[in-house]
């Protein structure tokens, strides 16, 4: 079935389907969908990751409401929660100034909210699955904070699947000097394929905190695109913990585009059996004075295989910017592979960029150390592992998302 | 005007109005037509005598060619190549056509050749110069030639080679970069005139450097040159290809294929100087270089190590390569790229780790001034068979000036567990403190420049040969004038 079809036959059932610029907008998604189709590994952005066992799963949109909701993972978090990629449980006592709402509840009660941001940051003609998000998705969180604004409790939002195909659409409105902690959450069991967007613009002076704790099914598919522009001063610390997923995609554009913005952009994976999983990042200093930090680490057993590729570019006349990029692999099997790609596009002088690569397994002088001190070989290769991860994991400033960040990563090397 | 349109009228003004008439008239002078086809392949083929097979080959390259396209991946920008409109097959461009003597050189050319502190009589043979009696160039190749064949070893021109030792070139040629490996490297299998040939036997360690530009059997090769060296069970052979001084050429599009065999224990130091004509401050004329040079370490122990300092040509497209398939072998690549005005450089080095125990090590120095654009890019694969593989990457970039550009791309892949990557990059400017530092104690800021950026390639320019490296030490400094104050 192609979009088109596909499209013509939904589009009036789409929530906000009366609303005719974002008619304007799925129609222009569809169309730039349409122009590339799926990526095949021709594409250079796609070299290690085929998405063929996805591709006949696209348009099995419509799966059924899952009743059984696991508990929180923070205390006193405002909490959404989505299944099958649609609005199932609301939020509630939100401060002054704070707005967090379905996105199919933004387009039906408040399009005011999202006329001007919806789809504006994850666009281009190179990112055809956001386009395909953006052609039809019919839900997804919104997160809108006043100036000024800043919210104590963590937002979790879990987004919670067991079938079919669902594309979550989220966006976060920073006001200016805004502060929050967003935590996504993506769990689910069977085979199924998500394919979320989350797009966030700060404004001058705004702190965000978004971690995300990907633990999909073995046998899921999941696409996930991060797309930011930060304004002046504007920060953002962004950690990725991929678990799960048979064939996950985990993919970051970010904008800096004010003096003083600064990105940190940090992650884990831990992988084994078959799974694949691809972290791609793209980061944009289009302008002087901004930062930039990337440390992606991974473990790889069994026949897993990783990629890790990025890319800092500093535009013409971007000076006085700092940009680096650290991703390390621990190989515990002889099956499985890594490929990192981490590249640097600079084109102004007054700049500190930086990329380094390692990728091997387990320092044997350090488990020979650890096993001269009579720990067991087991346990010697579990703390290497945890200090391993540790060093990532520490630039994970909110604590209580630390605890449970390194309780999963803890229960990983344990099973 | 369009690149091409001036291509095309730089080649009119040297070679047409020499050879306007000359295919039908001057019986000395052979000159195939214009264009590419079966039949100018047939014609280069027949004019070298070459066996058969050799023309067999040439034609399924061509064949072959016909279905490839250009690649456009590299980050390097210029207008579309025209390869009909090109001569494939032309002899050697006569002396009388040269300048008579050094007055008539371009006197930047000779300030150039002062400031390398390049003897008179090399200065002339640089130059094009019609070489007099009084530099014997033909003792000097005597002497080397008696050398070389007391210790076994062969050195000549390709085309001799297939001459006077077919079984060695047709068992070699092409079996580390095959006819069907890329655009430009099947183009040259199709078209190639000439190039070297080296075999060293077993156990000889070669007595002397062998040089491109010392040797003496041919001095223009042509554009589409192809080398092939074959190192046997433990020998040893260096290899300079190229010189420090600016060289003259008429073609702009050169495109050659560097094959290196390496058995047992055997090992090869393969060092380039490459400073052809970059075109003018405007990005006018220049060479454009894409070559394709590669390594196969097929014996175990063997060892094959790039050197090159790349700061002449347009456009660069180098990534010379090693195929660490032989147990223990070793894969080495140092490398300084310095590109100035509006010079493109897109290089770097692919290093397969297929055998046991091989290890590589990748230096890579990027210099970019002016408006310039220099890209490093480099492939480290660790094959699933690569026990005990090791890599260690550096590349870093310098800065000069804000209007040029930078660009690492590595790819890094690991399919052993018991091997270890490591890869790390830097790129930054000349710090403001260190010229500060370097002025202070009484150096022109050209002085400094030259002494910081040496510096930084410091680990590169110490694997070449010792009189190259004095050279490029100088080199390095001139092809930056201009470039700060």
């Amino acid at each position: 079935m192609s979009l088109r079809a596909y499209q013509e036959e939904m589009a009036g059932e789409l929530p906000g389907a009366g609303l005719p610029w974002l008619a304007a907008l799925r129609t222009a998604a569809a169309a730039r969908f349409e122009a590339t189709g799926l990526p095949d590994r021709k594409v250079e952005a796609w070299r290690y990751t085929s998405l063929k066992p996805i591709q006949d799963h696209l348009f099995t949109i419509g799966a059924g409401k899952i009743d059984d909701v696991p508990p929180p993972l923070l205390a006193n978090s405002h909490r959404l929660v989505f299944t099958n990629g649609i609005l199932h449980l609301d939020a509630t006592e939100l401060p002054q100034g704070v707005r967090l709402l379905g996105m199919a509840q933004a387009m039906a009660g408040a399009p005011d909210l999202i006329a001007e941001s919806l789809g504006q940051v994850a666009t281009g003609q190179k990112l055809p699955l956001p386009a395909l998000n953006q052609a039809l998705s019919q839900d997804g969180y919104v997160l809108a904070l006043d100036a000024g604004i800043v919210v104590e409790q963590p937002i979790e939002i879990l987004f919670l699947s067991d079938q079919g195909a669902s594309y979550p659409r989220n966006l976060v409105l920073a006001g200016a000097g805004a502060r929050a902690t967003v935590v996504e959450h993506y769990l689910g069991t069977g085979n199924y394929f998500l394919n979320a967007v989350t797009e966030i613009q700060a404004a001058a002076g705004a702190h965000l905190r978004r971690y995300k704790i990907q633990q999909e099914a073995n046998g899921a598919s999941h696409v996930g695109t991060l797309a930011g522009q930060l304004d002046g001063d504007a920060k953002l610390e962004n950690f990725d913990l991929n678990l799960g997923g048979q064939l996950v995609r985990s993919e970051i554009h970010m904008a800096l585009q004010g003096a003083g913005a600064d990105a940190t952009l940090n992650g884990i994976y831990l992988l084994r059996g078959k799974q694949h999983c691809d972290n791609a990042i793209w980061v944009d200093h289009a302008v002087g004075g901004n930062t930039s930090h990337q440390d992606y680490r991974g473990i790889l057993d069994n026949k897993a295989h990783a990629v890790f590729q990025g890319k800092i570019t500093v535009r013409r006349d971007a000076q006085g910017i700092e940009g680096h990029q650290l991703n390390k692999t621990l190989l515990l099997s002889d099956q499985a592979e890594i490929d990192s790609k981490p590249e640097l596009e600079i084109l102004a002088d007054d700049v500190k960029c930086s990329h380094g690569a390692t990728a091997g397994e387990l320092d044997e002088t350090g488990l020979f150390y650890l096993r001269s001190r009579g720990i067991p070989e087991a346990e010697a290769r579990q703390l290497l592992m945890t200090a391993f991860a540790a060093q990532t994991l520490d630039k994970i400033s909110d604590k209580a998302v630390r605890g449970i960040m390194d309780g999963l990563v803890a229960d990983w090397m344990a099973s | 005007m369009s690149y091409t349109a001036d291509t095309a009228e730089q080649v009119s003004s040297i070679a047409g109005d020499k050879y306007k008439y000359g295919f039908v008239t001057d019986i000395e002078t052979e000159l195939a037509p214009m264009g590419l086809n079966e039949d100018i392949i047939r014609f280069i083929s027949a004019k070298k005598n070459e066996p058969d097979w050799l023309l067999q080959w040439r034609l399924r390259a061509y064949a072959r060619w016909l279905t490839m396209e250009e690649p456009s991946w590299a980050k390097v920008e210029y207008p579309d190549i025209d390869f009909q409109d090109a001569y494939y097959y032309a002899a050697p461009k006569s002396q009388e056509d040269g300048p008579k003597s050094l007055d008539e050189v371009d006197p930047e050319l000779l300030r150039t050749y002062e400031k390398l502190g390049i003897p008179l009589h090399e200065q002339q043979m640089l130059a094009g110069v019609a070489v007099d009696a009084v530099f014997d160039s033909v003792s000097v190749a005597t002497t080397f030639r008696k050398e070389l064949a007391k210790a076994g070893v062969i050195f000549c021109p390709i085309s001799e080679a297939v001459q006077s030792h077919p079984e060695l070139v047709q068992k070699y040629l092409g079996s580390v970069v095959p006819y069907s490996d890329n655009f430009y490297a099947t183009l040259n299998s199709a078209v190639f005139t000439d190039g070297s040939f080296v075999y060293i036997p077993k156990g000889v360690r070669c007595p002397m450097e062998l040089s491109t530009y010392f040797r003496i059997n041919q001095a223009n090769t042509g554009q589409f040159e192809r080398t092939l060296i074959i190192a046997d069970e433990g020998s040893y052979v260096s290899y300079l290809e190229g010189c420090t001084a600016p060289m003259r050429d008429e073609n702009q599009l050169h495109a050659a294929v560097v094959e290196l065999v390496l058995l047992d224990d055997a090992e090869i130091k393969y060092s380039t100087v490459q400073n052809w004509y970059p075109g003018d401050a405007d990005g006018k004329g220049g060479i454009y270089n894409f070559v394709t040079k590669r390594a196969a370490c097929r014996g175990r122990d063997s060892k094959v190590s790039w050197t090159q300092v790349e700061t002449g040509s347009a456009v660069t497209w180098k990534y010379p390569s090693c195929i660490l398939q032989g147990d223990n072998s070793v894969g080495e690549f140092y490398s300084v790229a310095i590109t100035n005005n509006l010079q493109q450089a897109d290089t770097g080095t692919k290093m397969i780790h297929i055998g046991k125990n091989t290890s590589s090590t990748i230096i890579a120095k990027g210099i970019s001034a002016g408006r310039s654009q220099s890209t490093y890019r480099g492939l480290v694969r660790m094959q699933p068979g690569a026990k005990g593989g090791r890599n260690y990457t550096q590349c870093d970039s310098l800065l000069i000036g804000d209007k040029c550009g930078a660009h690492t791309v590595p790819y890094i892949e690991n399919r052993n567990r018991t091997a270890q990557i490591e890869h790390e990059a830097t790129t930054a400017k000349i710090s403001e403190d260190q010229l500060f530092y370097c002025r202070q104690r009484g150096l022109s800021d050209e002085e400094a420049l030259s002494m910081i950026v040496n510096g930084f390639c410091k680990q590169v320019l110490q694997e070449l040969p010792m009189e190259f490296a004095v050279e490029a030490q100088k080199l390095v400094g001139i092809s930056l004038e201009g470039s700060v104050g």
